[in-house]
């Protein structure tokens, strides 16, 4: 059967598909100066490590959306981050990040005992307005300021130096949000992206479906509140 | 409990009757709702070995990554328990394969 066009494919990454996700990615961050432009050994490394999530067309395989969520060593917090998308005003990017989320979520350990013991991070920079919205919707508060001093500045904010300082607010991911993303994949996510009705499979590891990442989601919200 | 492994020097017979009871165990266990932490260890480790796969070709059929996997099967960390029964079927399924092959 013939894939219609309007149909969407969420997944993680494969490494063998990490060229492809690096080449989407430099296309977008080159226009945008809000987006830290990562080098390909970090795409591939984030592929192969599992943190890479991207949304493909169905019937082109062409990606149109890619996220990560990565740590710095196996007990840090994870940060959420290269949130791009190149077909707007469909919800692939919400529902792209709440995917993120919730894989990184149930196949790794970040809650015990209803408290988080590695939390999920988003570091926006002060002038960028556009994801704030996205990230409180979704659950994330702002939680501090990262201030990255004109000589302290990493190389990849070269061409922001010239301002001065360079200020990030930090937004984490809370438990109610953890609590609306079980409630939102349980009882509004219906397969399709809205308002297109644009099919918007989701594919798991092993022959896990999407029920099965809901029910997880449900179990672990369900403990926060016993 | 993991059963034994099987040798380098099992017969083919020997072989598939490992694979079948390794098979049969992953099926069981994917029809449950949850798989506790002891037994989805031991048939991913199993089905990890009757596979004859390198840790990092069963991690890319499995689509997982090779550092998540390895984490799975030396007991670092482990997928939710309601995820547990899908990569057991998977498993389950890849060993039946496998079996029939033999």
């Amino acid at each position: 059967m013939t894939a219609v066009p309007n149909s969407f494919v969420f997944a993680q990454v494969p490494s063998t598909a990490a060229e492809d996700a690096f080449e989407f990615h430099r296309n977008f961050a080159s226009k945008d100066s809000h987006i830290h432009p990562r080098i390909e050994s970090e795409i591939v490394e984030f592929a192969r490590s599992g943190h890479l999530f991207g949304v493909r067309r169905k019937n082109t395989n062409d990606f149109v959306g890619l996220c990560y969520v990565v740590q710095d060593s196996a007990e840090s917090n994870w940060q959420l981050g290269g949130v791009t998308v190149t077909v707007q005003k469909q919800g692939i990017g919400e529902l792209l990040v709440r995917f993120a989320l919730a894989h990184t979520i149930v196949y790794g350990v970040l809650l015990q005992e209803g408290e988080w013991v590695q939390k999920i991070f988003a570091s926006v920079r002060t002038d960028n307005h556009a994801p704030r919205r996205l990230l409180t919707s979704l659950g994330f508060e702002h939680s501090g300021t990262d201030v990255y001093s004109y000589e302290d500045a990493p190389a990849w904010m070269e061409r922001n130096r010239k301002r001065g300082n360079i200020v990030f607010d930090v937004f984490t991911f809370t438990l109610d949000g953890l609590r609306h993303l079980a409630t939102w994949f349980s009882e509004r996510f219906d397969g399709t992206l809205h308002p297109s009705g644009a099919e918007a499979q989701i594919d798991l590891v092993g022959h896990n479906r999407i029920e099965h990442l809901t029910k997880a989601l449900r179990h672990l919200a369900g403990e926060l509140d016993s | 409990m993991s059963e034994p492994l099987p040798d380098t020097s099992m017969t083919n017979l020997e072989r598939k009757i490992h694979l079948q009871a390794a098979q049969k165990k992953a099926a069981d266990a994917a029809k449950a709702e949850e798989i506790k932490d002891s037994d989805f260890r031991a048939i991913l480790r199993d089905g990890h070995k009757l596979l004859e796969m390198s840790e990092k070709q069963f991690a890319d059929e499995l689509r997982v990554s090779h550092p998540r996997l390895n984490r799975w099967l030396h007991g670092k960390d482990l997928p939710h328990p309601v995820m547990r029964p899908g990569i057991a079927e998977w498993i389950a399924h890849k060993l039946s394969a496998s079996a029939r092959n033999k």
